[in-house]
């Protein structure tokens, strides 16, 4: 298991009223559904919100057992989405919890609850993540919340807020029969803070005390004669109800003073980033008191929007500002709409001045912030302009210091990655026969196979896709096909999506399943393929991905070992002849991700040692004296641990190759330099600890053979490094 | 409806309740910026202050960039709005652990007019850097300048390893040692106690890490941590590296390195002398003193050529010791069993006294080069019958994994470094000969046209390197440089570019990485499109 929470943390979910827990945003948020009297959880893990399902799977045996939560390792969205199915059906409330492109993934279920309405509160804890370093194509929850009549949290940076907002927004779920989304971006996901806590509740339908059963309902039929009354109670009652509600309950803030002239609206975290700005501005301090002529209304609840609370707050102002995240802008439209409907006729200020698109860090908001303050207030006698202008200048000064810009630490493959001799592997035969193969790339740790040294995921167009999105360019080029997908992708959709589509329509492609036995890309999460959930309980059948292949009727099912690069290309060159007979070839590449197999194996090493077993301890080297440094070894690998040095050789112009001591002796980099035929300078050394006495003889031999170095001026210390 | 407000605040701004601190910490994933600012935020805890950190992680155990921002403010009381994001211009404290990240911080404009850096000069690789050939390491130099610029006074950026390692504690403890000099740093000034206490909890390597932790604050507290450690290019004393050079070559070899070096020391210039030392060691280590006397005697040929300047001189000499000791089958298994590689091997990978260790080289002859090794008339005579026997005889290669270390291994590498005696009867060695000679005339062609041109000609030579396809690939770029590239060049020089530019440039373009010969026609294309010819 690779979840990384400290059994004192997860003790921390057990605080009583008034006790206080230091944690992160998945701690913060999982203690606040505990408290919230949950009767499910599930998901799946997917970056910024992987820990609420690590947090939870760390939970599972001490804590959440205890409450009767039932937890599921949901197989994709979708899945996940289908189980809140159970707060439609019974008086239970439960959550749970992907990236913010699950919500496409679960979009189909999810519509279904949102229509037919819920009992006691059903939660998505969704991962937002709009930022430039975002892992996945940007897009709002909030765009697809308003479309499917979803409640829309959106806390501000605040951890206790969070934990507030969680609680607040059960309540809501339950009190207005919806759906309630919240967001939780990486700032609040990765924030590490104190949080006062509330006690837990034990649900009262829960896995140790089940409901008899559960009632039938005509009425929940989502489709005709059902259809209009569900969507009338949704438009009509439940949502306005939340509106209401959000009002009543006070999720919403406001800062500074009533009568104030000037008004700026926020949400999430465009809040922070908007007082540290009117902060040193001298307009705000660091406590959330204002300048008087100032008001602000923070919206931790974007959908659905309260009219009476938006327009009493811009009516009565000059000139209102919206500091609005990302496209589409839904709340300005709502805002100027209502102006319009209601005949207010305040100032008011968007998308206008704020960046449209793109997160909103504290240097884009600066000016366009200034820009309203000096033309709301023009009697302060600093420019704003200039105020802000005078910070943001260390930027520029800084910028200006750098003749060349600091190059970019593209993230690529771990030390010793099985994925990275299937990328090698295929790089190489590019290099020797110059054949471009069309490579469909798919969503998990392959898909760094983009980056350098690689650049061989040609496409990335969603998970479990990356075989299918290559169907049409299949027929109409002359390319091999080449997919690449992870084990747990195939069982996430692929499998259904990609090969069963190929399958059917006789896709003339090469499918590698690069099975790592470890959905790894989220930080390693169990999936079918590791034989257990993520509460470390076995998986109740052998899931194999070769006989689910077979099943489905494809004769040509190979595993191999991805750092044989032989064995690989053996059967990659059998494959890649077969092109006359249109089919889909599927190669299994086999062996575990090398962070897990580290995890597990290097204790065991150290155990093995001191228990007197004798012990292998591979690791490779550079000569450095045969090193001309031309890096065609790097081109080809990319390791973490291969890189560069000073060489012994003066007169070379170029730093030569070498392998720190992270290395964990995979091997690839002396199959790489065999298979591209690059140069003798790698060598592997097998350490024997505890060796046995045959060994030790050879030892001897070995050491008089090779003879010691004559008494020679010692090389520098440089040299020796 | 109901549309009571909340009002959570309504006080007035006040100017005497204290400023959040903030700090912004720059490090490699996976190399434990996650403890570093775990003990910062624990510490001030502990320390009674009010602390959050936000780690954003990217993809952060693949050796990606990952940031970490904390906000901390004394005392108790009423909860502060921190941010979410630093502010360009607004952070107290930059802490780098490793240099290019702390480059970034730097470049982002972060550091505030009051600001202090603490780094660590280490540098770890990003790929980009690590791909070409020549010229992908970033200045570290720029770094250091901006720090200088942007905290002067204020900033300490050190080799945090080797200050641990020299005080005998474990490399990892290094972040320790940045910790206790940021909190030590006129940005905090704290106690130490409180971090102790944050290490204690962690449980990582406390002993250790407290140790490092204490020499980063007490250094920073009596002022002895050196402000920047951050290394340019030492300059390389000619006499200690002849010694070196000397010391390393056979006995009697001694002497007559001696000899041919300080003759050429009264020809050649100082700058010379560095080349030499290091030319003439490998050249009669390669093969014998009548070899360096060969390679001297090539230099002083093209140190007559009318208009040869020292540019030109250095520049062949350099290249054309690196192109007399190519790597053929016999060199690499001479330094291959060399008593100092394995002694080397032990030291570098820990093996202890008489421990069992078993080296295996990865090797990939192929046909061409296990025929070059051997004499001419045997060597083509083997092609012959070979070839009547296999169709694919020219393209058989043959990869060994050779144990040379053992019995076997280590025998068969001394028997193919003996083919040392035979080399310059040996195929390869009359077709480098021919390759050399070619060079050579290229430069005089040039030369007799310019000596800007010529030195361009002879400093191409750095450009032939590598091992089977990678060194015919660059030769291949070497030719094309020299037959096309510089005419071109030179049409582009009188028709108002500048040499030293495109030169260095189209040269820069093929060092890069072999086969780049497009790269550099496509660079030419661009300048005769921007310099047209009169």
């Amino acid at each position: 298991m690779a979840h990384s929470y400290a059994s004192e943390q997860i003790a921390e979910l057990e605080g009583k009223h008034g006790d206080t827990l230091y944690g992160d945003g998945a701690l913060v948020v999982l203690k606040a559904l505990l408290e919230s009297g949950i009767s499910y959880i599930g998901g799946y893990p997917g970056s910024p919100v992987a820990n609420v399902m690590d947090a939870a799977a760390d939970a599972y045996e001490t804590v959440l057992k205890k409450y009767g939560i039932f937890f599921e390792t949901s197989s994709n969205e979708m899945a996940a989405a289908a189980l809140l199915t159970t707060s439609v059906y019974g008086p239970v409330r439960g959550a749970v919890t992907w990236k913010v492109l699950g919500n496409g993934v679960g979009q189909d279920v999810v519509d279904h609850v949102s229509q037919i309405g819920v009992q006691d509160g059903a939660m998505i804890v969704v991962g937002e993540d709009y930022g430039g370093s975002s892992t996945s194509v940007l897009q709002r929850t909030l765009a697809w919340g308003v479309k499917s009549g979803i409640i829309v949290i959106d806390s501000r940076g605040d951890s206790q807020v969070l934990h507030r907002m969680v609680k607040e927004g059960m309540d809501i779920s339950r009190d207005s029969q919806s759906v309630v989304a919240v967001l939780v971006r990486p700032q609040l996901s990765h924030c590490n803070a104190r949080v006062t806590v509330g006690d837990n509740v034990m649900a009262k339908i829960n896995t140790n005390d089940k409901a008899v059963d559960f009632k039938r309902n005509p009425a929940t039929f989502p489709f005709p004669p059902n259809s209009y009354n569900q969507e009338s109670a949704r438009f009509e009652s439940r949502l306005p109800t939340a509106a209401r509600l959000v009002v009543e309950r006070k999720l919403n803030e406001y800062f500074g003073h009533e009568g104030a002239k000037v008004g700026i609206i926020t949400h999430g975290t465009t809040f922070n980033t908007t007082m540290r700005l009117l902060s040193l501005l001298g307009l705000a301090d660091e406590y959330g008191d204002m300048d008087s002529r100032l008001q602000l209304l923070q919206l931790n609840v974007i959908h659905p929007l309260n009219d009476d609370q938006i327009a009493n707050f811009i009516k009565d102002k000059s000139h209102v500002l919206l500091v609005e995240e990302g496209q589409p802008e839904l709340l300005e439209m709502q805002m100027r709409t209502l102006m319009q409907k209601r005949g207010i006729t305040t100032k008011f200020y968007g998308h206008d001045i704020i960046p449209k698109y793109g997160e909103l860090l504290p240097d884009r908001v600066a000016q366009p912030l200034a820009r309203f303050i000096a033309e709301a207030m023009p009697e302060l006698a600093l420019s704003p302009t200039a105020t802000l202008g005078e910070v943001l200048a260390r930027k520029s000064q800084a910028v200006s210091l750098f003749p060349a810009p600091v190059p970019p630490r593209i993230p690529t493959f771990c030390t010793g990655c099985p994925e990275r001799p299937i990328f090698a592997n295929m790089k190489i035969e590019e290099y020797k026969t110059g054949q471009k193969e069309w490579h469909g790339g798919d969503v998990g740790c392959y898909g760094m196979a983009a980056y350098a040294p690689f650049g061989m995921a040609d496409s990335n167009m969603g998970m479990g896709g990356g075989l299918a999105a290559a169907t049409g360019i299949s027929a109409l080029s002359k390319q091999q096909n080449v997919s690449v997908v992870g084990d747990g992708t195939l069982w996430h959709s692929a499998f259904n999506t990609s090969a069963a589509n190929a399958i059917y329509n006789r896709q003339d492609a090469i499918y590698i399943v690069a099975d790592n036995k470890w959905t790894a890309m989220t930080g390693a999460h169990e999936n079918p393929n590791v034989g257990k959930l993520m509460t470390g309980e076995a998986v109740g059948s052998d899931m194999s991905i070769e006989n689910t292949f077979r099943g489905m009727g494809v004769k040509d099912v190979e595993r191999v070992n991805p750092y044989d690069f032989k064995a690989f290309n053996e059967i990659m060159t059998r494959y890649r002849r077969d092109t006359k007979i249109p089919k889909v070839r599927v190669l299994i590449s086999e062996a575990e991700c090398q962070l897990q197999k580290q995890r597990r194996v290097k204790p065991e090493r150290e155990k093995a040692i001191k228990a007197g077993e004798r012990v292998e301890i591979d690791r490779l080297g550079v000569d450095a004296e045969v090193c001309v440094g031309d890096h065609a070894c790097i081109r080809f690998n990319g390791c973490p641990s291969l890189t560069l040095k000073e060489g012994p050789n003066s007169l070379r112009t170029a730093p030569i190759a070498a392998i720190d001591t992270t290395c964990v002796g995979c091997g690839v980099c002396g199959e790489v330099t065999t298979a591209a035929q690059l140069c003798p300078s790698f060598f592997k050394v097998t350490k024997i600890e505890n060796a046995n006495w045959l060994e030790k003889i050879k030892a001897s031999v070995s050491r008089l053979m090779v003879g010691r170095p004559a008494a020679r001026t010692p090389v520098t210390s440089k040299e020796a490094a | 409806m109901n549309t009571a407000t909340t009002t959570v605040s309504t006080g007035t701004i006040s100017a005497d309740r204290p400023r959040a601190k903030r700090i912004l910490i720059g490090t490699v994933g996976g190399q434990g910026g996650g403890v570093l600012s775990d003990w910062l935020v624990h510490g001030l805890l502990n320390a009674g202050w009010r602390a959050t950190s936000i780690g954003l992680l990217g993809l952060s155990q693949r050796a990606g960039t990952v940031t970490y921002y904390c906000e901390a403010i004394p005392g108790q009381g009423k909860t502060p709005i921190t941010s979410v994001f630093a502010t360009p211009g607004d952070v107290d404290l930059l802490i780098g652990q490793e240099l290019l990240e702390l480059g970034r911080l730097v470049f982002g404009g972060f550091a505030s007019s009051t600001c202090s850096i603490i780094g660590n000069s280490t540098r770890y690789l990003t790929t980009m850097e690590k791909m070409p050939a020549e010229g992908g390491i970033y200045d570290s130099s720029i770094i250091a300048r901006a720090v200088a610029e942007l905290a002067p006074g204020r900033h300490n950026v050190v080799d945090a390893q080797r200050l641990v390692l020299e005080a005998g504690l474990p490399a990892l403890t290094s972040n320790a040692l940045l910790l206790g000099a940021a909190i030590a740093s006129p940005a905090f000034d704290l106690p130490r106690e409180p971090f102790h206490e944050a290490i204690r909890e962690s449980e990582v390597n406390v002993k250790a890490s407290i140790a490092a932790f204490d020499i980063g604050y007490n250094r920073v507290k009596d002022g002895t941590l050196p402000r920047m450690m951050v290394e340019g290019q030492a300059p390389v004393d000619g006499a200690e590296l002849a010694r070196q050079r000397q010391g390393r070559l056979s006995e009697n070899q001694r002497k007559d390195y001696d000899r041919l070096l300080s003759h050429a020391a009264v020809t050649y210039g100082p700058r010379m002398h560095l080349i030499l030392a290091e030319a003439l060691y490998r050249l009669m280590d390669y093969q014998d003193t009548q070899y360096a006397e060969d390679f001297l005697e090539r230099v002083a040929k093209m140190a007559k050529q009318p208009g040869a300047d020292a540019n030109l001189v250095e520049a062949y000499a350099q290249h054309l010791s690196n192109w007399m000791t190519y790597e053929d089958g016999a060199r690499v298994a001479q330094l291959k069993t060399r008593p100092e590689r394995f002694e080397r091997i032990k030291q570098e990978f820990g093996v202890t006294g008489d421990q069992r260790f078993v080296v295996t080289d990865y090797l990939v002859p192929d046909m061409e080069q296990i025929l070059g090794g051997l004499p001419k008339p045997i060597a083509n005579l083997a092609e012959k019958i070979g070839r009547m026997f296999k169709s694919d005889f020219d393209a058989m290669k043959f990869p060994i994994q050779m144990n040379t270390n053992g019995f076997w291994g280590y025998a068969t590498m001394r028997g193919i470094s003996m083919l040392r005696g035979v080399r310059r009867s040996s195929r390869r060695y009359g077709h480098e000969q021919i390759l050399l000679a070619r060079w050579e005339a290229a430069i005089v062609t040039n030369l007799k046209k310019s000596p800007q041109l010529g030195a361009l000609a002879a400093d191409a030579g750095r450009i032939v390197k590598g091992y089977g396809r990678v060194r015919t690939d660059a030769l291949n770029d070497f030719w094309i440089f020299l037959d096309e590239g510089l005419p071109r060049i030179e049409r582009l020089v009188q028709a108002g570019g500048s040499m030293d530019t495109l030169g260095s440039k189209a040269l820069a373009l093929l060092a890069k990485e072999a086969a780049s010969a497009p790269m550099m026609r496509a660079f030419l294309d661009a300048e005769e499109q921007r310099i047209k010819p009169a």
